[in-house]
């Protein structure tokens, strides 16, 4: 069995990510599509914004941060 | 004559019944080894008033061994299955001995489920008394006046269907709660063997999969942004701000266009628009009700409020409070409570209002209560000096209760509405007409006045600023005490008697941190290995229908043994699934265990060796506590760092601003406070000693003084 990359739970799906994690991960493409209409910034800038907002819930935030530490978890085309 | 036993529920009410009911309002307390009773005279009949301890019997199961399932129970005295419960044992043996010498029984505890079960047990295994002849006396607030009623009017049979439901939700309970928390314990027990106590239960669960939801959308939440605008004009030299018609912009783009437009324009006021609202009283208090605006107004938790209800209906001077009731019925006497009232200095003029405007039709609600009404002052006097605390919510529910009595509040909305081109602009002002019932609960119910400047439709106005400012969604807020109580009572989970002790449990066993019931690494343990292995535990659904069940038994609708069966017949089956996966289960509670003790007791790398963590250790010759490094065991490091022996700690992911140490968070009481583990020697930290010091000084010289 692997572990979520991030928390050490079982992981599901491709991205080595737990269940939790990769909800976050989806949810954080999804809302990009609104941050993009919205103001229209890069995948980059998106992840950089949600790491200072307060709000941003901690599973999203550690996603966030590990995308911004270099791990591929592509961007939304 | 003839000898009368009065089965009370405590010993502040057994005073209160013995005091209305002796003819000469002074009967005599008799004390027999570490209990006592109270004997009175009335009419024909020597009255002899005991008191119960609350429950003095408890379910214990019949067949021997710590494991599960285990479906059998019989009634046994509390002192056998509580180690604590040392002081029920004198007053059953004084009950015992009293009822052999009594001709007949009266059961004088709190008309409720809880009331009406501890008044049979205490008959049927104290007095071995046959309930069948007993008498029931129904009351809802302990003036002399109900007493005395009370008992002229007692009724000739026990209320059954109440008591039925009463030992079918004491059995269920303890079936669920004993069985899952053994199987829960032993899991992790015969895994690695380990001995915590993981508790679960009826509505114990559910209740964890609310917070448990509650958690996931905050933490899955992603903010999304948004625009407002702040428009500014000058209006005789006093700055006035200005709402814009749409409250949220999506784009910056449509924000930035709003600004470009508006910016230094002269703006026109096309209308002014006025409406008129009138609110009426809120309804009489229930328990949910006043618990919700106790903790609003005084952060009481909803456990504080119903404890410090409960005193003030001893002590005689409000209703019952274990209500669902939002209704005072027409057979109450208001007049005489109003009388009450207006000789107390601080409800005087108001009660002396309420009587003269001659208005004694008090605003209801909706929801009623069979056994009780809602929640109200008695008018008596304490007969003893109240705490903070009850003088708070006294004056809570004697001002709610005063201001059910008045004319409806009149507002005024101002709204002006500003005009450019395609761009609306709002000004608005709200004025309090006639206060009405917001006159007496006044401190309760404030409401934000702002006169609207004097313009006229037409007027021009300069917009002096025009801005847009960038903001964020918000994730849901997460519970606090009154508002997971209050969704309990909507799910119709537990009852009003329970429920403050379920949210209580959560906090107390460790699924939950601090007071906004943050969900710790062991609730999510406990509540992911729920989830995959038996879900039906924390859906809500199954205590529902249970709850559905109870009430039917209460209305004589089923029959109890067959309730019971059916619970039974589930649980079995739920637990003989949980055996076969026992391992699987133990292994996932271990991780979550061990992830819950290093968030609670490690407290990160030492910064000695740099290899071993930081522990909390607890001396086992002096029993203190104190962080020790994980390699002292084996001869590698011997870094130690004292620790404040009282309140709960919690190590925070900060460092010391001064010294550079991890910083902890100390919890005692509703005292919370920050330092580091260099505390002691932390040169930041010398003004934190000093004043520690300061306080115990102080605090030696306040008790020398009392000496």
């Amino acid at each position: 069995m692997t572990f979520c990359k991030i928390c050490g739970r079982p992981v599901v799906g491709e991205n080595n990510l737990c269940q939790y994690h990769q909800d976050a991960l989806d949810g954080l493409k999804l809302s990009y599509e609104t941050w993009k209409r919205a103001n229209g910034v890069s995948w980059e800038e998106y992840i950089d914004r949600l790491c200072q907002i307060d709000e941003t819930g901690q599973w999203v935030l550690d996603v966030a941060e590990l995308i911004r530490s270099g791990d591929d978890l592509s961007a939304p085309t | 004559m003839s000898r009368v036993m009065v089965i009370t529920e405590k010993p502040t009410a057994a005073k209160r019944i013995a005091h209305a009911l002796d003819e000469n309002k002074a009967p005599t307390e008799v004390k027999k080894r570490g209990a006592s009773y109270y004997d009175c005279k009335r009419k024909d009949d020597d009255l002899v008033v005991v008191y119960a301890l609350g429950h003095l019997f408890e379910l214990k199961q019949t067949v021997k061994g710590w494991t599960y399932p285990r479906m059998e129970t019989s009634w046994v005295p509390r002192y056998e299955v509580e180690k604590k419960a040392t002081q029920t044992k004198p007053i059953i043996n004084l009950i015992q001995k009293l009822a052999k010498d009594v001709d007949s029984f009266i059961v004088a505890t709190d008309y409720d489920i809880e009331g009406s079960l501890i008044g049979y047990l205490t008959l049927k295994h104290a007095c071995k008394a046959d309930p069948e002849k007993a008498q029931r006396m129904f009351f809802s607030t302990l003036t002399d006046t109900e007493i005395q009623g009370a008992y002229e009017r007692a009724a000739d049979n026990l209320d059954f269907p109440m008591i039925s439901a009463g030992q079918v939700r004491h059995k269920v309970d303890w079936l669920y709660g004993i069985n899952l928390t053994r199987a829960l314990t032993l899991a992790v027990k015969n895994t690695t063997g380990w001995f915590k106590i993981i508790s679960t239960g009826r509505v114990q669960g559910p209740t964890l999969s609310y917070v448990a939801e509650r958690e996931r959308q905050i933490n899955l939440f992603v903010p999304e942004p948004f625009w407002v605008i702040h428009a500014k004009t000058i209006h005789n030299d006093m700055e006035v701000e200005l709402e814009y018609s749409k409250k949220r912009i999506e784009t910056k783009d449509e924000a930035d266009t709003v600004v470009r437009a508006l910016d230094g324009q002269t703006v026109n006021v096309k209308n002014i628009n006025r409406r008129t609202t009138s609110q009426p009283p809120h309804p009489p208090f229930n328990l949910s009700t006043l618990q919700s605006e106790a903790y609003r107004h005084f952060g009481f938790k909803p456990s504080r409020t119903l404890a410090i209800a409960q005193s003030l209906y001893l002590d005689a001077i409000i209703s019952y409070p274990r209500t669902s009731s939002e209704k005072l019925p027409q057979t109450l006497d208001l007049k005489e409570i109003l009388n009450g009232l207006e000789q107390m200095k601080d409800y005087a003029s108001m009660a002396n209002q309420v009587l003269k405007s001659g208005n004694l039709s008090p605003v209801q609600g909706k929801k009623s209560d069979p056994a009780h009404p809602a929640i109200h002052p008695t008018g008596a006097k304490a007969t003893k000096r109240l705490t903070p605390g009850e003088k708070k919510l006294y004056d809570l529910i004697v001002r709610r209760f005063l201001a059910l009595f008045r004319e409806p509040t009149v507002k005024e909305h101002l709204r002006a509405d500003i005009a450019y081109e395609d761009h609306l602009l709002y000004l608005r002002g709200l004025r309090i007409l006639k206060p009405g019932w917001m006159e007496f609960y006044g401190p309760y119910s404030k409401t934000n006045e702002r006169e609207l400047p004097d313009i006229s439709e037409g007027e021009p106005l300069l917009l002096s600023s025009v801005i847009n400012e960038e903001r964020y969604t918000q994730p849901p807020a997460r519970f606090n005490p009154a508002s997971l109580l209050k969704l309990l009572e909507r799910e119709n989970l537990g009852t009003k008697a329970t429920r403050a002790r379920i949210v209580d449990s959560i906090k107390s066993r460790g699924y939950t941190l601090n007071d906004r019931f943050e969900l710790s690494t062991l609730g999510y343990a406990l509540f992911e290995t729920l989830g995959k292995y038996m879900p039906g535990i924390l859906s809500p659904d199954l205590t529902r229908v249970l709850e559905r069940e109870m009430d039917d038994i209460q209305q004589e609708k089923t029959d109890r043994e067959d309730v019971l069966r059916r619970a039974k017949d589930s649980l079995l089956e739920l637990l003989e699934e949980f055996r076969s996966r026992e391992e699987e289960i133990g292994n996932e509670l271990v991780t979550g265990l061990q992830r819950y003790w290093r968030s609670k007791e490690e407290f990160g790398e030492c910064p000695k060796c740099k290899e071993g963590t930081l522990r909390v250790i607890r001396s086992s010759k002096t029993g203190k506590r104190f962080l020790g490094c994980s390699n002292y065991r084996d001869g590698k490091c011997d870094q130690t760092f004292p620790l404040p022996q009282k309140g709960e700690l919690s190590p925070l992911d900060t460092l010391c601003p001064h010294c550079g140490y991890q910083m902890f968070q100390v919890a005692s009481g509703r005292r919370k406070w920050e330092t580091c583990i260099n505390w002691t020697k932390c040169p930041g930290r010398k003004d934190e000693l000093k004043a520690l010091e300061e306080r115990r000084t102080k605090q030696k010289s306040k008790e020398d003084k009392k000496d």
